[in-house]
């Protein structure tokens, strides 16, 4: 099975039952491409070999033919497909600057939410987006080196813990997936990426702000300006590739950094963050 | 016998090794050579400056600051660019000039 997603083309060859509903609800409306279309990561998910098969049956992510994580339980197919897809994009997609970030857009301009695990990230991406933001990524912020422009990576958003019922509370409507219990990061749902972020998926969008979000039940809504030079050191930091991509990555940090007003957001209510976001950027 | 005086003189790297991006509020500079960025408050955006347009000697450096920002020399800019100075070697921004 090939199919697409933002730039690049996934080509899974072998998976577990357990991977197929989860999929078909998450990636159901993304495009298939052919066969022998060139794929950027050819995944297989194999069952584990060995006696604990017949207990504890486990999966093993697999790209290019190699295996190159432990196993994961059978059951949690669909969160190893996808931490193991952002493995492989971290990896290898050198050509952009790879942010740690939620990115959203509206009326063309993008949001950049960048974050460490923990801070909310995922959960005020989500939110925004049932609040009508057009999802780009909530793991990736894309920075085209040739495009300057953010390119779309729009994949099911990944919430953790209390963010799953904060999440059905904020938007009943929304669709997620199975909750899988035990994973290393608790218990993960998934929610299925909006038709629109799926069909706009090849419209990159430049950025115009920079927010660094930091959930903190019960905290008082706090936003404030941050200087552009601790923005670049903060973005800088926070990115996948920027040691490695050199000269390019510092000049694409100060692009996005002079083409953003940069805030610190501080939430401990999810309503009032996202109306605070709402008015900013409007 | 006649004394031989040795005045060593800085130079920075060529600015096609370094990036800069400037701020309102600072300096950030990407070094080629070793693949660090560093943060520049504005004496050292002035050292580097200098540095860049000629080599110098750290007492030429002071005087071109003192002139710059029409200051006066004092012990604690002088400590300060000698730090600045002591730092940028360290980061391989400067080295001593051949010339």
């Amino acid at each position: 099975m090939e199919f697409a997603v933002g730039p690049f083309v996934v080509r899974i060859k072998s998976w577990p039952e357990t991977l197929t509903y989860p999929f078909r609800l998450m990636y159901g409306d993304f495009p298939r491409v052919a066969s022998e279309t060139f794929a950027d990561f050819d995944i297989a998910l194999d069952p584990s070999r060995g006696f604990r098969r017949w207990i504890h049956p486990q999966t093993l992510f697999k790209l290019d033919g190699k295996s190159l994580f432990e196993p994961f339980p059978q059951d949690t197919a669909f969160p190893l497909f996808e931490w193991g897809l952002n493995w492989c994009v971290g990896q290898r997609c050198h050509q952009y600057l790879m942010l740690h970030a939620a990115v959203a857009e509206r009326n063309g301009r993008a949001i950049l939410l960048p974050a460490m695990p923990g801070s909310g990230k995922s959960t005020l991406c989500a939110a925004l987006v049932q609040r009508g933001w057009r999802l780009l990524s909530d793991e990736f912020g894309l920075f085209d080196f040739r495009s300057h422009r953010l390119v779309p990576f729009p994949r099911p958003i990944a919430l953790k813990n209390e963010s799953i019922d904060v999440i059905r509370r904020f938007a009943p409507g929304a669709v997620l997936g199975p909750s899988f219990p035990k994973t290393r990061k608790g218990t993960v749902a998934h929610l299925r990426p909006p038709l629109a972020a799926v069909q706009r998926m090849h419209e990159a969008v430049s950025p115009a702000w920079v927010i660094f979000p930091r959930f903190s039940a019960g905290a008082q809504l706090l936003l404030r300006a941050v200087p552009k030079s601790q923005a670049f050191l903060r973005l800088a930091h926070n990115s996948f590739n920027y040691d490695i991509t050199g000269p390019d990555g510092f000049r694409a940090v100060g692009e996005i950094v002079r083409a953003s007003e940069c805030y610190d957001l501080a939430y401990g209510d999810l309503d009032e963050a996202v109306f605070r976001i709402d008015t900013l950027t409007s | 016998m006649s004394q031989i005086n040795i005045v060593a003189l800085w130079t920075a790297l060529p600015e096609g090794l370094l990036v800069v991006e400037q701020f309102d509020d600072a300096c950030l500079i990407y070094n080629s050579l070793s693949n660090e960025t560093c943060f520049l408050n504005e004496t050292a955006v002035e050292v580097l400056r200098l540095l860049q347009a000629k080599p110098m000697t750290v007492e030429g450096v002071i005087a071109g600051v003192c002139s710059a920002y029409n200051i006066d020399e004092g012990p604690s800019l002088i400590q300060e660019i000698s730090n600045v100075m002591g730092e940028f070697e360290r980061l391989e921004l400067i080295c001593p000039s051949l010339t």
